[in-house]
């Protein structure tokens, strides 16, 4: 019985160990014991060309921090498209399938741009955001987020929508516009601490 | 035959997809309501705190 | 003219709700982000739009259905930009208004006012005989870019008015200072 548990459910089982493993991370006390070894990498980041760029030129990082919101617009947009598809809130009257798999290529676009710019943004300032709980906690939900999108919302969507459980897809539109307004949301808040 | 093979995998694979999108989606929705209701409790009491 | 702003400025500044929104960090704070996250809203519904129009999202969806659809949201989203924005002017009014890339942004708005003006004109004259093609004809594409572009030029100035580079001090004299709205002898910043 269990071996046709873990051989019928290959992918439930994996995000079960990484939600435990993230959860494990964040409040097990598994980040203590790695977070003072971290504070090294933190302090080299910032002697990178992105490190130095970032904290000695100003108007490069407030650009590169416009380009950062940009690329969210773009990413929180197509979030909102494609879980509101699923909620049955906006374009109601084009099919699930084409709006989810279209905006999925934008987000993408969206993200990368998000994840370059975040990159330069974090070396600018990579001793100040070590020490900011709100700066790990984006960083927990932003894993959290890609994996959930790549690894779980995009599997279950491919298949016919026709099949699906609707409680099941609704519920994946809500848990993924929350995880995106929590990376987004917390992002804002690192502005604000420190 | 290979043709059930096939579908068998395929509805093994939905039910997969779809039992990890309900546990993940789950987890998520209580962990942002608990999240979010424990900020929110912060700064009130904080701001009861400071105004009484 | 500039003195009329700054005097406007100034006494919008002596209000009692300026200052409490000023110096409330939470308050302040959430005000600020709300306008930020909403920008997934507002410009994440025109984002969609203008580069449908482009080709280069949802090309196989009528463009006037993303075009009417999104508006909807995008509108919501742009109303509560508006709302926090005016609030943000309200709780800094002298610095605000005195801040070029504030000017700069005010400006850019009424172009992208014109823009989607012209832009929806010319659109529905014609949408008709290009609904289903994946890139719209090139004067709405031209539309489509310069949205893109002024909208991306706003956020860039929303962002920079943070910055303190070009703040006016007590004796303006560079052509930035003129520009900005600086005030000789201002006693308020």
């Amino acid at each position: 019985m269990n071996a046709v548990i873990l051989t019928s459910y290959p992918r439930t089982l994996t995000v079960v160990a990484v939600l435990l493993t993230l959860l494990m991370l964040a409040y097990g006390g598994a980040m203590d014991a790695v977070y003072p070894s971290l504070l090294g990498v933190f302090e080299w980041l910032e002697t990178t060309w992105f490190g130095v760029i970032g904290k000695t030129w100003g108007a490069a990082f407030a650009f590169v921090e416009a380009v950062h919101l940009l690329g969210l617009a773009l990413l929180g947009g197509c979030v909102l498209a494609g879980d509101g598809r699923l909620l049955g809130v906006v374009l109601t009257d084009v099919p699930v399938q084409t709006v989810v798999e279209r905006t999925h290529r934008v987000f993408v676009c969206g993200l990368s741009i998000c994840l370059a710019t975040g990159i330069f943004m974090a070396c600018g300032v990579a001793t100040k955001i070590y020490y900011l709980p709100v700066y790990w906690f984006k960083m927990l939900a932003l894993s959290a987020g890609m994996l959930f999108h790549f690894q779980v919302r995009r599997p279950l969507l491919g298949h016919d929508i026709q099949n699906l459980n609707p409680v099941v897809v609704k519920m994946v539109a809500v848990a993924s516009l929350l995880v995106w307004f929590m990376v987004a949301a917390t992002g804002r808040w690192i502005g604000f601490s420190g | 035959m290979t043709d059930e093979i096939t579908s068998e995998n395929k509805n093994a694979k939905l039910k997969d997809d779809q039992a990890a999108a309900l546990v993940v989606a789950q987890a998520f929705i209580v962990f942002s309501a608990i999240y979010w209701f424990t900020q929110i409790e912060s700064v009130r009491e904080l701001l009861q705190l400071a105004y009484g | 003219m500039n003195e009329l702003i700054y005097n406007l400025a100034v006494w919008l500044d002596d209000t009692e709700w300026s200052r409490m929104l000023h110096e409330s960090y939470y308050m302040y704070n959430w005000v600020e982000s709300t306008h930020v996250l909403t920008l997934m809203v507002s410009l994440g519904m025109l984002f969609l739009i203008d580069l449908r129009m482009l080709g280069l999202a949802l090309p196989d969806v009528p463009a006037s259905r993303i075009a009417e659809r999104l508006n909807v949201p995008m509108l919501i989203g742009f109303a509560v930009m508006f709302i926090t924005g005016t609030l943000l002017f309200y709780a800094v009014p002298v610095r605000t208004s005195q801040s070029l890339w504030f000017r700069i942004k005010m400006g850019l708005l009424v172009a992208c006012a014109v823009n989607a003006f012209l832009f929806h004109k010319r659109m529905n004259e014609s949408v008709a005989t290009w609904d289903i093609e994946p890139r719209a004809p090139s004067r709405i594409r031209l539309g489509a870019m310069l949205s893109l572009t002024f909208w991306s030029i706003v956020v860039v100035c929303g962002r920079f008015i943070a910055y303190d580079w070009f703040d006016c001090d007590t004796s303006p004299n560079t052509l930035i200072d003129i520009v900005s709205g600086c005030v000789d002898g201002q006693t308020r910043f």
